[in-house]
């Protein structure tokens, strides 16, 4: 045994043996092919800060933690797309419940609600993504599975009637029990939101929407600078990271100032009426009390907060 | 202990001695001097007065513990009612908040342009009335076809109006209603609430025509649209748009046909 080794070639050579020259090759090789495995997370984790990583929960950052949050995503939207923005948090108000309804008699489907929409809320522009889809439904028919949304052409059409559907503000949310990590929950107004930095994309949510309200961020939203809204929230309109579901949130930075939300102001009709539940004096509860109402899938038992009415 | 406090209080009752007389036969000479007729009744009131007093006498101090207690709960019952009322006002519009106006847009009064232009090469317009206050009205006319020189062009598609059953033929400077009354542009919705009541209280109740501003008038004003923001009062029906926006989503294709 001492002989063999003694004698062989290699050792005498002060070279390498095959065995070792095929190890080495076998590492490198190895090597290689696990950076081109892991080479998306790498990339997907290129612009994840340590802060961003280490982040906690939104109902579970302090009010200090919070201000370092909202200024940190302020300075990322300036590095990213270079505009300005006002990223705050705004609160639920006491006794404020929102409504919203919806008259289908008036409505055109013109569409200038989804268009609202898309600005208001720093949408994706190539996708011309809204939280809002316009269906064009036939008379008579009430399944909005059976709607279409890419019609092109001059709106009303007489045998058609047009059912603008978004987030119905669920008070038994389907998708907020899905979630598996907690990161959507109902607010104590009523509207339901998503912490965009705790999502992890699963889109369990988006399968259990009756409404088909969800939507999910397939790429980093492009928007030209000049084009951002930069009054923005920290649950509602601020541009959103990759990977991560969104919806519509009643334009909670503007409503939960006391304004009306984008997609009423854009109505050219009034087919739209929001509101606070609890005031006896408000529009919405003139509406509930006084014009048939009813919910979409209602026997599914979700109870939107959501409503459509006919005038006749 | 009580006799001795009412006699006390007694003393605060002789302010009205001078006023009143002190014996039965003092009161019944006054109560002759004044007229025979009245004068049992005059007695009687004497009477009356003189137990009250001598009422007074004895449970004054017992009157002014019930007194006060009632007082008392005057007091807390008012101060309930009206905590109630402050309840019952919904929970983000307090008391001494002063709403935001709502503020309704007005039509303008219309203008005409002649196709001439002034000195500065500014289109020149002028008033209704400038033609209409020497042209005889023509009370029947009720479609733009009819129309023999000016307004060329108008659709008119609104029921069986004719023209006069809005526009004013004292006054083309006004509209009218339909009793008569001048009403000015600026006030159109008075007009059109005659016919379409239920409009008229969808729109009171901010379930009719489009608005912008606050949903909360404590934090700010509300704008509203009048009726021909969005209805053309010739032709008022809502015109075909075409939609804008077209999505782009992979939802929601159109149905496959079965």
């Amino acid at each position: 045994m001492t002989d063999q080794t003694l004698n062989s070639p290699t050792e005498k050579n002060g070279g390498i043996s095959r065995r070792t020259a095929l190890k080495g090759i076998g590492a490198t090789l190895g090597a290689t092919a696990f950076a081109t495995a892991i080479a998306p997370l790498t990339e997907w984790a290129r612009d994840l800060s340590v802060d961003e990583f280490l982040q906690k929960h939104y109902r579970e950052l302090s009010p200090v933690d919070l201000q370092l949050v909202l200024g940190r995503l302020e300075k990322e939207t300036k590095a990213q797309y270079g505009a300005d923005v006002t990223i705050s948090d705004h609160k639920p108000q006491p006794g404020v419940q929102f409504g919203y309804a919806l008259n289908l008699s008036i409505c055109i489907g013109c569409r200038k609600c989804a268009e609202a929409c898309h600005n208001e809320n720093n949408h994706d522009r190539a996708t011309n993504n809204s939280y809002i889809r316009v269906l064009e439904m036939s008379k008579g028919s009430m399944d909005m599975e059976k709607g279409t949304v890419n019609y092109d052409h001059p709106v009303p059409q007489k045998d058609k009637y047009y059912m603008p559907v978004q987030c119905q503000q669920c008070d038994n949310p389907p998708c907020v029990s899905v979630c598996p990590v907690e990161a959507t929950w109902k607010e104590s107004d009523g509207i339901v939101v998503v912490d965009y930095n705790w999502c992890i994309g699963c889109r369990y949510c988006e399968a259990a929407c009756p409404y088909h309200a969800r939507r999910f961020n397939w790429t980093k939203p492009q928007i030209p600078k000049e084009e951002i809204n930069p009054n923005q929230s920290y649950l509602s309109n601020r541009i959103r990271p990759q990977g991560v579901m969104e919806k519509c949130t009643f334009c909670l930075h503007r409503t939960r100032n006391g304004k009306l939300p984008a997609c009423l102001e854009a109505c050219p009709t009034g087919a739209r009426v929001f509101g606070n539940l609890l005031d006896p004096e408000s529009e919405i509860r003139w509406v509930l009390q006084n014009k048939r109402v009813f919910v979409l899938k209602e026997e599914l038992g979700t109870k939107p907060r959501f409503y459509y009415f006919f005038d006749k | 202990m009580p006799q001795e406090r009412s006699t006390e209080f007694a003393h605060e009752f002789a302010f009205l001695a001078p006023l009143l007389p002190s014996t039965e036969q003092e009161m019944s000479t006054i109560a002759q001097r004044v007229c025979s007729p009245g004068k049992e009744l005059l007695l009687i009131c004497w009477h009356i007065i003189q137990a009250v007093l001598k009422a007074l006498q004895q449970y004054f101090a017992a009157a002014i513990a019930i007194a006060a207690a009632l007082a008392c709960l005057g007091a807390v019952a008012f101060d309930k009612l009206r905590k109630s009322e402050e309840n019952a006002i919904p929970a983000n519009t307090s008391i001494g908040m002063t709403n935001h106006p709502t503020h309704v847009r007005q039509p303008e009064s219309p203008r005409v342009l002649t196709g001439e232009t002034n000195f500065a090469g500014k289109p020149v317009s002028v008033n209704c009335s400038t033609c209409h206050a020497t042209t005889e009205p023509n009370l029947e006319l009720r479609n733009a076809a009819d129309l023999k020189e000016f307004h060329q062009g108008l659709h008119f598609n609104h029921g069986n109006l004719s023209c006069v059953s809005c526009h004013n033929p004292g006054n083309y400077d006004t509209l009218r209603l339909a009793d008569g009354k001048q009403v000015e542009f600026a006030n159109t919705m008075q007009l059109c609430s005659q016919c379409h009541g239920p409009q008229a209280r969808d729109f009171r109740h901010g379930a009719h025509g489009g608005m912008t501003g606050h949903w909360d008038l404590t934090k700010g004003s509300r704008e509203r649209n009048t009726c021909t923001d969005c209805h053309d009062p010739h032709s008022p029906a809502y015109p075909t748009v075409m939609p804008v926006f077209k999505p782009k989503d992979r939802n929601f294709h159109p149905p496959k046909a079965h």
